[in-house]
């Protein structure tokens, strides 16, 4: 007899449902949930797979020490033991991967701080979302932020980057935008073309953050009313001439409930585009699409803004000389740096992961983790339950450390989320700031991990940064 | 009968299609992708034509057209011989590196899936719903009979030319 239990996906930040259908505690389908509120039973490339994740071959099943198989006790003990001369020394690191739940990123806080003395915890996002969730978050869009149901409302959608590309699901509810009415606007902001802008009615095609100034500053002229930061920007960015800006500036100000969706990895375009949309009225909402569904939650609890460029940073000079990772794949995830050399200078390396990956085959100890839909934990703002026992006996990321933490003779405190956001406001001094800032070259955009077929029907993400690299990966 | 249409203005090529297709078919991939240059890449689906090419051109009566209007293959039958990859004037069969050999991916309009009163994955998965399972409700014929593109309930047209 088959149940049925109902998840999310967390590989992006839309959150489609699916069901998940077990037969004698094994996952046996998945099924397309039509009564899920974001994407009616849609599911993209990467929804279609979660089942496979469950049941995949690579699977990590066994916790090892050496060549041995150990008990979960025993294996904590090594590390228990060998972290202890580290203690308070300021030279153990501790990544955690990008689908951590909030409860696990708090519960690593209190393990770097109580256990091992210091603050060095940083979350592996590749793409550089949190940086963006960041930017955003100081500017206090929250009551402006949209649901996938007001962009199917809007008759006035301008997409920043490839939305498409990200979370495909979100781009069904803006085509039934587009196409609900003959005059609704889609307007695209993009540096190149993209899978976004083929469907664009206007493609502003150019420089991301100069595009946006430029709108915003077309939307400063045509609105009367505002914030007072409205007349600096009147002030020091010059009126643009191409009419296509003013085309979509006047759209997006005279639409009600108009949406813009953001897709970048550049902060400084996230800040314009965020002010773009506090400029152009009180009913103009935002939606943030991230690569990772949790970026807004680890944001919001990671006290420290440790990254993990600085921890391998640290790791290559020996100020950090133990690391443990946990669901992270480093090796892989910074392709543009031999991370292989960095880590084979540290004393200890021990990494967790639900699956075999590069960084498990450098580590010792190496620990078998849960997925999400194997454990509990809070994404993108809800409780997700577990759907089916994880293989092996494997743990979430949050109880190793608790374990960790009664191993090493403390106690865990009761978990309470503080919320560490930005100071809530924009002032005029931030829009003198970007007008330096707009100049600068933009970050490099990270390479995205894109989910993708490999010829034995198994994923990979290794194929996109090949292809970045233009060497064909067959 | 109800048919699969593609409203080819609504499809972003992201090809969950083609994943959701090979996940229920146990990774034999039978609705392909075809990369349509400076455009992007679109789903190709079986016709289940009137008069298949394909059945035509099997040697072993592995293709057959059945009551139900769908055109199946027989995987006892076939052996991999892929006269029908051949045949068919769409390009939509498939006998790629991907399959074991003698085999020949065919859509079967998810006949296990519809049984249970399901729709096919390729038109649940579609995040645009540019994937259409319906009846058609009007088909246009030219002088000769000749089937030239059909309507589905609330769609635009979906032209099917030989």
């Amino acid at each position: 007899m088959k149940e049925q239990h109902k998840s999310k996906c967390i590989l992006c930040s839309v959150g489609c449902g699916f069901i998940i259908e077990t037969e004698q505690d094994e996952a046996v389908n998945l099924e397309y949930d039509t009564n899920d509120d974001v994407c009616g039973g849609s599911l993209c490339s990467k929804g279609n797979f979660a089942l496979e994740l469950i049941n995949h071959p690579m699977r990590l099943i066994e916790t090892r020490v050496g060549v041995k198989a150990v008990p979960w006790k025993d294996a904590l003990e090594v590390i228990a033991e060998k972290l202890a001369p580290f203690a308070g020394t300021q030279s153990v690191g501790l990544i955690l991967g990008g689908d951590a739940s909030v409860e696990d990123v708090i519960t690593a806080q209190v393990f770097a701080k109580k256990c091992l003395g210091n603050e060095r915890v940083a979350v592996h996002f590749p793409t550089g979302d949190d940086t963006v969730y960041r930017a955003l978050a100081s500017m206090n869009l929250g009551d402006r932020t949209a649901t996938p149901a007001d962009i199917e409302k809007a008759a006035c959608v301008v997409a920043v980057g490839d939305p498409f590309e990200v979370g495909p699901v979100i781009a069904g509810r803006m085509l039934a935008a587009k196409y609900a009415g003959r005059r609704n606007m889609l307007a695209v902001v993009s540096d190149r073309t993209n899978r976004t802008s083929r469907f664009a009615r206007m493609h502003l095609c150019g420089n991301v953050r100069r595009t946006l100034a430029a709108l915003l500053r077309a939307t400063a002229g045509q609105s009367s009313e505002g914030p007072d930061w409205l007349s600096v920007v009147r002030e020091i960015y010059p009126q643009p001439d191409n009419p296509s800006i003013s085309t979509v500036a006047k759209s997006f100000i005279a639409t009600e409930g108009a949406v813009l969706v953001l897709e970048t990895q550049d902060p400084i375009a996230a800040r314009l585009a965020g002010a773009l949309t506090i400029a152009a009225g009180k009913d103009k909402m935002i939606y943030p699409v991230y690569s990772y569904s949790n970026v807004g939650g680890i944001s919001d609890v990671c006290a420290v803004e440790d990254t993990v460029d600085a921890m391998l940073d640290a790791a290559d000079s020996g100020a950090i000389k133990a690391l443990i990772v946990l669901g992270a794949d480093i090796v892989k995830g910074a392709p543009d740096r031999n991370v292989r050399a960095i880590l084979s200078k540290l004393d200890f390396l021990a990494a967790g992961s639900p699956f075999v990956n590069e960084t498990t085959a450098f580590a010792d100890p190496v620990l078998p983790t849960a997925i999400w839909m194997e454990s509990e934990g809070t994404y993108g703002g809800s409780l997700l339950n577990p759907v089916i026992e994880p293989p092996g006996g494997a743990l979430s990321y949050g109880e190793i450390l608790r374990r960790l933490i009664a191993k090493m003779g403390y106690e865990m405190p009761p978990v309470t989320p503080e919320l560490v956001l930005g100071r809530g406001e924009f002032t005029a001094e931030d829009i003198r700031q970007m007008v330096r800032l707009i100049d600068e070259e933009p970050p490099q955009p990270a390479v995205r991990s894109t989910v993708l077929q490999s010829a034995d029907g198994s994923l990979t993400d290794h194929m996109s940064w090949m292809e970045l690299q233009g060497r064909k990966p067959w | 009968m109800k048919k699969l249409f593609v409203q080819l203005d609504l499809c972003i090529g992201c090809q969950a299609h083609s994943l959701a297709c090979q996940r229920v078919n146990h990774g034999s991939v039978t609705l392909r992708s075809s990369e349509v240059e400076n455009v992007g890449t679109l789903p190709v689906v079986c016709r289940h034509c009137e008069e298949p090419a394909c059945v035509a051109a099997c040697p072993n009566e592995a293709m057959t057209r059945d009551d139900d209007g769908i055109v199946r293959r027989n995987a006892v039958r076939c052996t991999g011989c892929r006269s029908c990859v051949l045949a068919c004037p769409f390009g939509v069969l498939s006998g790629g590196m991907k399959l074991p050999l003698f085999s020949v991916a065919k859509c079967n309009m998810c006949a296990q899936r519809t049984a249970e009163g399901k729709e096919p994955a390729c038109v649940l998965t579609c995040p645009t719903g540019a994937i259409i399972y319906a009846e058609p409700e009007e088909e246009y014929a030219d002088e000769s009979g000749m089937v030239l593109g059909s309507h589905a309930a609330g769609y635009k047209t979906y032209i099917r030319r030989p």
